[in-house]
């Protein structure tokens, strides 16, 4: 399994290159280009902030910011996952003419998903300073939290890629799951608003914590709890472990089926 | 593994699970887990305990018909399937295309894709910018290489993916079904550069239909069968065995296809009648055989050739008319149409023949479909008495 990680390492070059491929197709022949990145999000934060604070009447202050907050990490894993399920078979023309260590194509999104996070946190927080919410020092967090969710949404999206290729129809499936994860975790309300007698369950969801922090560190600006740091290692461990695991033991067979 | 062997492959078996009423879906899969069925399924063997040493240096040519094997065969060298049983080893740096072009992605301009796909083909980025003049020169794209790739047409797409597949420079270099695409020139060009390959030592394995450049390119043949690997050897020899084996029938000729050309005119169906209309492909010496050629030219064609051909069965070339050579110019065809070609004796005497239709260009270089040997008509003899040779030539004998 190291091997194979090894492996993986050397065909850094090619990495290198799908994630701009990847970028690229994205945004050519837009004229926006790479704004589309900030833009997205912008606007999904005004019609969400529009509809939770003025129709459904969610007293928060700053409710954009603690939204964007949410949304962003959010956003970048639902878009990866989502990605990721159809990765291994829109190259199936690829895998079947050249050896290629199969996971480079999700493993690709992952990065090229995470260069378009990052560009999309300028505008959070060019809308802090307008709206003159303080970055606090707890900021500085942020790359070890997008290093955290990489290697959860990278375990997720290998298991993904591997088991829609011997079922097609959990292409379908995912929409769903990511629509029901995403009302699941606490990204347009906040964390007090989980009913008590459900607190159980909803504790199980990683997501919780490895988004959570984000809000941690840039709305509230504080260092998240050591229970929530805790539980977002130990959950994008095992992710990962799991996900490259089960790609790796059926890696040898995907070419029979794809 | 000996220091001089290339490859070496040892005991190497292949098999695919080959499913039946397959649960395809999740859905499926549950609900047949829960009634308690399991899928119904029986293994194929498509490689069955193949040996093979190819040396440092050598190449070596592959054939088969369709579905003996020799594609996975291809992929199993390449690294692309996992044997299920048996080793592979490899001395030296493989460059596997199989498929020229295979890993280009039509929205990116010609230098964009030399960067992607020298990556997967394992180039670093400095190796491709210092062989990138070399790459775009080889493949007479200077003017086009900004433009995306979707706009090239399918020699450009093809020149470029054998540059960039030779550009590698790897010690062993794998082509499948490559040396049929381009125009003339630039096939006498890749096979200089294949000369230049094997000059410099490195192992060459090819795939191909096309017997001929086997024959040319090769030093030695292997002949996949069922997925076992029936003869090796000389080139001349395994082709002759290869040959032999069609002839007699125990190789089915529909899957030895040697279809290629542009396209943009197919052969849609040929058809052999006797003199009075009936449909056959049985004839006696010296009736008449009347051929009929349907076609669909999805675009206009100014001045198309057509041309046919007959080979005894062992590959002899008996004769080659077409539209040109016969003084019928066709100023253009466009959507479907026919032809009608007419022998009015058939002069071969008892045996089966092959067959070719092929559509040309004016030039009579570049194919827009080509039917190789695709056809077979059987040949009785009738009232005449000859047996010896191929020919029946209408003629007396009297003594004097």
């Amino acid at each position: 399994m190291l091997n194979k990680l090894k492996e993986l390492y050397s065909f850094r070059e090619l990495l290198k290159n799908l994630v701009i491929k990847e970028l690229k197709l994205r945004y050519k022949r837009s004229v926006l280009g790479f704004l589309w990145t900030m833009l997205n999000p912008l606007m999904m934060m005004i019609i969400l902030t529009i509809v939770f604070s003025q129709l459904m009447r969610f007293d928060m202050k700053n409710f954009a910011i603690f939204l964007l907050c949410g949304l962003l990490p959010w956003n970048y894993f639902s878009q990866s996952i989502s990605m990721a399920t159809t990765s291994l078979i829109s190259n199936a023309n690829l895998i079947n003419k050249v050896y290629i260590p199969k996971a480079i194509f999700p493993i690709s999104l992952i990065f090229s998903n995470m260069v378009n996070m990052v560009l999309s946190l300028i505008p959070l927080f060019l809308l802090m300073i307008i709206i003159g919410v303080r970055i606090q020092p707890s900021v500085l967090l942020i790359p070890v939290l997008l290093l955290n969710l990489m290697f959860f949404t990278a375990g997720i999206s290998l298991f993904i890629s591997c088991l829609n290729v011997f079922f097609r129809d959990f292409t379908h499936m995912i929409e769903i799951i990511i629509m029901a994860w995403f009302y699941v975790t606490p990204i347009i309300y906040p964390l007090e608003k989980i009913p008590a007698q459900y607190e159980m369950f909803f504790k199980l969801n990683p997501l919780i914590y490895i988004i959570g922090n984000f809000r941690e560190v840039i709305f509230y600006g504080r260092i998240p709890d050591f229970s929530f740091i805790l539980n977002s290692l130990f959950a994008s461990v095992i992710s990962f472990v799991m996900g490259y695991w089960y790609f790796y033991k059926n890696e040898k067979q995907i070419i029979f089926y794809i | 593994m000996p220091d001089n062997a290339a490859i070496s492959i040892h005991n190497v078996s292949v098999k695919y699970k080959l499913i039946h009423e397959r649960s395809l879906t999740l859905k499926e899969t549950a609900i047949n887990f829960l009634k308690g069925k399991r899928d119904k399924y029986e293994y194929l063997w498509a490689l069955k305990g193949i040996n093979m040493s190819v040396k440092k240096g050598e190449t070596i040519g592959i054939i088969g018909s369709n579905g003996s094997g020799k594609s996975t065969l291809l992929k199993v060298i390449a690294k692309i399937v996992d044997p299920s049983d048996g080793t592979i080893r490899h001395n030296g740096m493989l460059s596997a295309m199989i498929e020229l072009g295979a890993g280009f992605n039509p929205e990116l301009t010609g230098e964009e894709n030399i960067y992607l796909n020298g990556a997967i083909l394992g180039l670093s980025k400095s190796t491709i910018r210092r062989k990138f003049g070399e790459i775009v020169e080889f493949a007479e794209l200077e003017k086009f290489i900004d433009i995306p790739v979707k706009n090239y047409s399918s020699g450009m797409y093809m020149r470029l993916g054998f540059a960039l597949s030779t550009a590698v420079d790897p010690d062993i270099l794998i082509i499948d079904e490559i040396l049929a695409v381009g125009d003339e020139s630039f096939q006498k060009k890749c096979f200089k550069k294949l000369n230049e390959f094997k000059q410099k030592g490195r192992t060459i394995i090819i795939v191909s239909h096309d017997l001929n450049s086997i024959e040319r390119m090769c030093d030695k043949a292997y002949l996949i069968r069922d997925g076992n690997l029936v003869s090796e050897g000389y080139p001349q020899d395994v082709i002759h065995f290869y040959r032999s084996l069609i002839s007699k029938g125990e190789i089915d000729i529909s899957n030895v296809p040697s279809r290629q050309g542009s396209g943009d005119v197919t052969i849609k169906d040929v058809k052999f009648y006797s003199s009075s209309g009936i449909e056959t492909d049985s004839f006696n010496t010296g009736d008449m055989l009347r051929v009929r050629i349907e076609y669909y030219a999805s675009k206009k064609i100014d001045k198309p050739v057509f041309g046919v051909a007959i080979h005894s069965e062992n590959w002899v070339h008996i004769n080659g008319p077409n539209t040109k050579l016969y003084g019928l110019d066709i100023d253009f065809i466009q959507g479907a149409g026919a032809l009608e070609y007419t022998i009015h004796s058939l002069t071969l005497l008892e045996g089966g023949y092959y067959f070719t239709v092929a559509i040309f260009d004016y030039t009579c270089t570049q194919p827009y479909d080509y039917w190789d040997k695709c056809l077979k008509f059987n040949v009785s003899n009738g009232n005449i008495k000859e047996r010896y040779g191929i020919f029946y030539m209408p003629s007396e004998w009297k003594k004097i």
